[in-house]
């Protein structure tokens, strides 16, 4: 594959996003960056700021109040920007999905790429699933 | 925990309606709307209850129960309070526990009882757009009522 692509899925820096959840698929997120599961041999960063990353990592049932600002932080990546869905709420909504103040998923206001199904999903499970996007 | 019940009967008599402590810790008051404050304040200082855990209400049909859930070493005191839903109006505990300030702002968007001298009655948790005079909590408010809930543009 050309030098750019190689470059690219070599280092997918990520920006976390939490949209109104439970903050349990948020632990595992976090526990998956820890050393014990070193997710830099993939050269995943975590980012504070969406101008510097590849990736979004989206947690939580998509509330009505955040759906503005998720589309704000989508935004302002820079191109080529992918998505990633962790954990059975950002996926469909999973109980919440009919809840009247809940868009229900993420996939009804941005293109996912990838989802990783679990509630909360284990770390290796989100590394797998940040790896296979990288891969394509 | 029955010196607690002795102790929540003397001061209050007829502003209270009902003890009831069917399990050793978990005892359940019910007053009148008119000697809440008292009975509130007798808690807090005469008994000497410090933790208000949460405000929480039930709507009943015609009427509102918003029930105050303090613990007290192991013991959860729940203190219950019927308004009428036509004019739902309540003194507010902030001045006693100032802690109390979201629960009653919650309690007043979903099930819209007005807390008289609150600092701050603003919305919480609902979206931004979502109308006002609709309470989700209440039992007239159905699914399909809740769901054709447009929000304004803000």
């Amino acid at each position: 594959m050309n030098l750019l692509k190689w470059a690219r899925s070599k280092s997918p820096w990520l920006l976390h996003f939490n949209t109104g959840g439970c903050n349990g698929c948020d632990i595992e997120f976090v526990a998956a960056i820890t050393p014990k599961f070193d997710v830099e041999r993939f050269g995943v960063r975590l980012q504070g700021s969406p101008r510097h990353a590849d990736i979004l990592a989206v947690t939580g049932p998509v509330t009505m109040q955040i759906a503005d600002r998720l589309m704000r932080v989508y935004r302002q990546m820079p191109e080529p920007r992918h998505v990633v869905a962790i954990g059975t709420c950002a996926l469909s909504g999973a109980p919440f999905r009919d809840c009247y103040s809940v868009c229900g998923g993420v996939d009804t206001l941005l293109p996912v790429d990838m989802y990783i199904p679990g509630c909360p999903p284990k770390p290796e499970a989100i590394i797998d699933g940040i790896a296979k996007l990288t891969m394509e | 925990m029955s010196d607690l019940v002795e102790r929540l009967k003397a001061p209050l008599k007829e502003g209270l309606i009902d003890v009831k402590a069917s399990r050793g810790r978990r005892v359940f008051v019910r007053v009148r709307r008119e000697s809440f404050r008292d009975a509130v304040s007798h808690i807090i200082s005469g008994i000497g209850v410090r933790h208000l855990s949460a405000i929480t209400g039930v709507d009943m049909g015609g009427e509102i129960e918003l029930l105050y859930h303090f613990a007290y070493n192991s013991v959860v005191l729940t203190l219950g309070v019927s308004v009428p839903k036509g004019s739902p109006t309540m003194p507010t505990v902030t001045d006693l526990v100032p802690g109390a300030v979201f629960y009653e702002r919650e309690a007043h968007e979903f099930l819209g009882a007005v807390f008289e001298g609150h600092p701050d009655l603003s919305p919480l948790l609902l979206p931004e757009g979502w109308p006002e005079g609709v309470y989700p909590l209440r039992k007239e408010n159905d699914y399909n009522k809740l769901h054709e809930t447009e929000l304004r543009k803000v």
